[in-house]
């Protein structure tokens, strides 16, 4: 039997200073095989067109339609609405900088984030634009493909306690960064070197382990457990500092 | 997150570091204390006589005094440090509490209580250890009047719930960081979490009440 489903939608346009933060209430029915995506699209299409969301891919790959879905950040094109009750509560996520209604801004974020972490390869090695690409173990470069298959959509970031509570925190996006790149040979950094970036409050010390984020990031990405090889890395990375051949 | 800073311009400091380890460290060293503890003390679930005979040759031995003053200072450490993580401002206080009721997610969920349970334990544990220090050796007979007077039955009965869930979500909580706990092992792991919690709660509740019921003369 088809459904009719209530949204109860976050709405604000904080450029607007007349705008005042409020949930407004759509209807609409249930089609087959419906996602956020394309009941967002219809809402806009048919109700109301002032509403705002990002969207580019529809396919889970862009990362630009992720909102706060029934209390957990998901992305909307991802999300069928089968799997939700009828009543669908949206939010656009926490920590970021709201552009409008579902819209934030997660790409002052990530830049930031990718500055901080000085995301690019480490090396002394002078670049031969003539020579071969330097060859890799079909294992090592599946591992770094596993840790680089983020896209950036901020759904661990929002989901992260530390995050809301300290918009220093580097997040869970940001550890897997630097995992990546510990993880790439070609990368010349040492751990001390890593623990110069996260090694503090503000990085992977500041984690609480509530693992939100691996719970909800949509690409599955093996957050838990590089987090506690980093925190193990930086630990011990204090402690070598302690013994005299520790360096 | 806002930064025009590239690379650090003096080498970052390894207080951050250290201080997590003190946590870990002070926390574990506790969390063993008090399954220790308790298991001590439920003896008295065999008799008056087996928690006397065993604390008499702790006592002998200096162990309550020295080791009761040892995990004061623990406790104190670990109270001080463990501190550093949790949202005293009023905002971020009602950040979290908002941050976890729309999350709808358990271990979120169990950090809340961890620090709610904090709060319970940093009064109640100096109060005990006070009280504890200041008239060893430990009795069966003396801690059956604690119990049986001044309301004391009710606030243990208070504590020893927050205790289990203060140790076994923190010592859940320090594997998840440090690694020990992984994707692959979790839900097992959690599984005998609660089983811990259930089986020290049992052993707790079991010799509470037998304190309760124990003849006073």
């Amino acid at each position: 039997m088809q459904r009719s489903l209530t949204f109860n939608i976050f709405r604000h346009n904080p450029q607007d200073p007349a705008s005042v933060p409020h949930m407004d209430t759509y209807r609409l029915d249930e089609t087959d095989s419906m996602t956020l995506f394309i009941a967002l699209h219809r809402l806009r299409e048919e109700q109301d067109p002032s509403l705002k969301f990002d969207f580019c891919c529809r396919a889970g790959v862009c990362g630009s339609c992720a909102m706060v879905i029934n209390g957990r950040p998901g992305l909307a094109c991802h999300t069928k609405t089968r799997d939700l009750p009828d009543t669908i509560t949206l939010l656009p996520l926490p920590v970021f900088k709201l552009v409008g209604d579902l819209a934030v801004d997660t790409g002052t974020w990530f830049r930031a984030m990718y500055q901080r972490t000085e995301s690019w390869i480490h090396t002394r090695a002078e670049f031969d634009p003539a020579a071969q690409e330097a060859r890799m173990e079909n294992e090592v470069a599946n591992a770094i493909y596993e840790l680089d298959r983020c896209i950036e959509c901020g759904c661990c970031v929002a989901a992260c306690g530390t995050a809301n509570l300290r918009p220093d925190f580097l997040a869970p996006a940001g550890f897997i960064r630097v995992a990546r790149f510990a993880a790439d040979p070609r990368d010349e950094r040492t751990d001390a070197d890593f623990y110069e970036i996260i090694g503090s409050d503000e990085g992977i010390f500041g984690c609480m382990g509530l693992l939100a984020c691996e719970d909800v990031c949509p690409k599955h990405l093996p957050l838990q457990n590089q987090l506690g090889y980093l925190r193990r890395k930086m630990g011990l990375t204090v402690l070598k500092k302690l013994l005299p051949f520790g360096g | 997150m806002e930064t025009d800073c590239i690379a650090p311009a003096r080498p970052r400091s390894r207080a951050d570091g250290w201080l997590d380890w003190v946590q870990m460290a002070t926390g574990a060293a506790l969390a063993l204390f008090a399954c220790m503890h308790m298991i001590l003390l439920s003896t008295v679930l065999f008799g008056a006589g087996a928690l006397n005979g065993m604390s008499a040759v702790m006592d002998a031995l200096h162990l309550e005094t020295v080791g009761g003053v040892l995990i004061a200072i623990v406790f104190c450490v670990h109270a001080t440090v463990a501190a550093r993580k949790i949202p005293f401002k009023a905002a971020q206080a009602v950040t979290a509490w908002r941050h976890a009721r729309l999350l709808h997610h358990p271990e979120t969920w169990a950090w809340v209580a961890q620090v709610a349970t904090a709060f319970i334990l940093a009064v109640f544990i100096t109060i005990h250890i006070w009280t504890g220090l200041t008239d060893l050796p430990v009795q069966a007979l003396k801690s059956a009047v604690r119990v049986q007077h001044g309301g004391w039955f009710w606030v243990f009965l208070l504590v020893l719930p927050a205790l289990a869930l203060h140790l076994v979500i923190g010592a859940w909580r320090a594997g998840v960081k440090w690694g020990l706990i992984t994707r692959e092992n979790r839900a097992d792991i959690t599984r005998k979490g609660l089983y811990l919690l259930g089986g020290f709660l049992c052993l707790s509740l079991l010799t509470l009440l037998r304190f309760r019921l124990l003849p006073l003369e």
